[in-house]
């Protein structure tokens, strides 16, 4: 029965999170987002299904408290924290309420809310970049773009209020669809939609009227 | 060309199946301004076992064969899912994460200042006092010497597990490591041992893998303890001990222990270290109300189903959706007995989300069992944080509560 159940989970682990825990959801399909479903049915009464999940979304929650300013060990903390809370409530959780990637980074966001507002003179909130050298261009096509022009772009962050800026830490740092953001911030899927669309257009225009 | 059919393909919920090529080349800028970080190692090593595993196992079973942690462990080298690069494991099941370490050391200081204190006044007064918690005896030396400081041991032994403990001590050494179950104490709600890892209890030292099983082969699900599982004092829910018997023959095993090292890092002495002792069970002792009483004032009608009060704990079973952890905690919460504001005791020591039928569990180790007459249990929903925005970020929003109940629990004889 163990034995069953083992090779249940590597089938799962491997048909619906085999691309590494660095995929976004945004990137997986319908199919995949089935057999996670499942491995959470799973996971909901074995501990080995759960250390899946884990070690499907443990990088990017990690990621999304760095770019909280959390330094890296609290990051670290704060990231178990979550998974605790994540593992305790999981019985509870049901899939037509909300996307599980949504539930785990609405955690988060309150995990790292409280935490800010309980060391509040420790964290500044800027939910920027955080490396001195953000711009690690992999595609060649892409190099065109020079360090000045990426410090730029950073500036231009810092400009952009709190909220604006952790649509962007969301849709584009940890992966989330707009749909989940929408569940996570507590919004409509459309007002996300718009709010990002407008921001990102914003950015641009801005960024080539400084760069012309 | 292919980076940015995939841009376009990623984004297409903001872009549009005609997605504009400068927004595109945009996006890909934005999306490379945050790159992946590199994940802390003991966060890629850590492996998970049930705070609230009902499932109950044959003994054979449990002592012979790795359970179903192993399994993880497996899975987590074979699947190609990060970790498979990390030969150790470590567990996150217990409290222990709840508190940033830096708070923890903070705790630890506080309770060597807090235990000098009573040592001190012990000695003016000459009186023999309660039983302090052996957990907060000692938990303020590095453990990773491997000595044992004979002066703090002194004082574990001599302050055994609160309540009617039963001193066991049994050692085993593998590994240079010598794992010690000093003591031991049962009630109707729970199973107190109390266990030191090369002579103290400490925090570089984490025993993972806990199975406490009796002779018919039951479980006992660990529960979360206030300073962790490596902090000395492992509990176990009793809850569901069948016939109530006056002696229960335990069989303690931990697999494995997690060793801090000093130069950061992780190391595991691999186990099992096994246990077989005798536990005296206190289960006269024992005070249920069975309740059944609605809150429905609240936009969100809870239950409050069933008190359960021993000497060790007292614990309140709530029902209703209250999506405790997630949206918001209980800790801020009492009861209040006999509306005298100088007898209240706050909720918050231990909250058990995922009870195996469904429950909210909130207990407390306030001694409440001699307390008689009316108990008034307020439990408000706690948000994370305040009421106000920070920089932006509106709380979330909370539905129900608080729930306020009204109840007298039963003497022991009469439960």
């Amino acid at each position: 029965m163990k034995e069953i159940k083992t090779a249940q989970l590597q089938n799962l682990s491997g048909e619906a999170l085999e691309k590494e825990n660095s995929v976004s959801s945004s990137e997986i399909d319908e199919s995949g987002k089935k057999k996670e479903a499942e491995l959470i049915q799973i996971a909901k009464n074995d501990p080995a299904a759960f250390d899946i999940l884990y070690q499907h979304y443990v990088l990017r929650v990690y990621h999304y408290f760095l770019l909280r300013s959390f330094d890296k060990e609290d990051a670290a903390d704060l990231t178990q924290h979550v998974f605790v809370l994540v593992l305790g409530a999981l019985p509870r959780y049901q899939e037509r309420n909300l996307a599980f990637a949504a539930w785990i980074f609405r955690i988060a966001r309150n995990v790292a809310t409280d935490a800010y507002r309980r060391d509040r003179k420790n964290i500044a909130l800027e939910l920027l970049p955080q490396t001195p050298h953000p711009c690690e261009w992999q595609d060649p096509e892409i190099l065109i773009l020079q360090q000045e022009k990426c410090e730029q772009l950073r500036e231009l962050l810092t400009k952009l209020s709190n909220e604006k800026r952790e649509l962007l830490v969301f849709r584009f740092a940890v992966g989330l669809s707009v749909n989940e953001i929408a569940s996570v911030m507590g919004k409509s899927e459309a007002a996300i939609r718009k709010q990002l669309s407008r921001t990102l257009a914003n950015l641009k225009n801005q960024f080539e009227e400084q760069y012309q | 060309m292919k980076h940015k059919t995939n841009v376009a393909k990623n984004y297409d919920d903001i872009l549009g199946p005609n997605g504009d090529p400068d927004l595109i080349s945009f996006i890909e800028a934005v999306e490379n301004l945050y790159p992946r970080p590199i994940l802390p190692k003991h966060l890629a090593n850590f492996a998970f076992i049930p705070l609230y595993d009902n499932i109950s196992k044959p003994s054979q079973e449990v002592k012979g064969t790795p359970m179903s942690m192993d399994s993880v462990v497996h899975l987590s080298h074979n699947s190609n899912i990060g970790s498979s690069v990390f030969q150790k494991k470590q567990k996150l099941s217990s409290r222990l994460f709840w508190l940033p370490r830096r708070r923890l050391l903070l705790v630890g200081f506080e309770t060597v200042l807090a235990l000098t204190l009573v040592i001190s006044l012990l000695i003016a007064v000459k009186v023999v006092p309660n039983p302090v918690t052996p957990t907060v005896a000692a938990n303020n030396s590095s453990c990773n010497d491997g000595k044992t400081n004979q002066a703090q041991l002194g004082q574990v032994s001599s302050n055994p597990v609160a309540g009617t403990s039963t001193e066991i001590d049994q050692s085993q050494t593998l590994n240079e490591v010598t794992v010690t179950v000093r003591s031991a104490s049962a009630d109707a709600n729970r199973i107190a041992i109390f266990v030191t890892v090369n002579g103290l209890p400490c925090f570089d030292y984490t025993p993972s893998k806990i199975t406490l099983t009796n002779m018919q082969g039951i479980n006992f699900p660990q529960m979360p303890n206030a300073l962790g599982a490596g902090g000395g004092e492992l509990l176990f829910d009793s809850s569901d001990i069948a016939g109530r018997p006056t002696t229960l023959q335990l069989h303690l095993s931990i697999a494995s222990i997690t060793k801090q090292k000093t130069e950061g890092g992780v190391e595991l002495i691999q186990g099992p270290f096994n246990f077989d002792f005798n536990v005296p069970s206190d289960v006269s002792k024992v005070r249920i109300a069975r309740l059944n009483i609605i809150d429905a004032n609240s936009s969100v009608p809870v239950t409050l189903k069933k008190v359960v009060v021993t000497p060790s704990e007292t614990r309140l079973y709530l029902q209703g959706n209250i999506n405790v952890g997630i949206d918001y905690e209980l800790k801020v919460g009492n009861i209040l007995i006999n509306n005298d504001s100088s007898n209240q005791h706050q909720l918050g020591t231990r909250i058990i989300t995922s009870s195996p039928d469904g429950l909210t569990v909130v207990s407390l180790d306030s001694p409440l069992f001699n307390e008689g007459g009316e108990w008034s249990l307020t439990v408000r929903p706690h948000k994370y944080g305040d009421t106000k925005n920070i920089a932006g970020i509106p709380p979330t929003p909370i539905s129900g509560g608080p729930w306020v109940f009204r109840f007298e629990v039963p003497s022991a004889s009469s439960s």
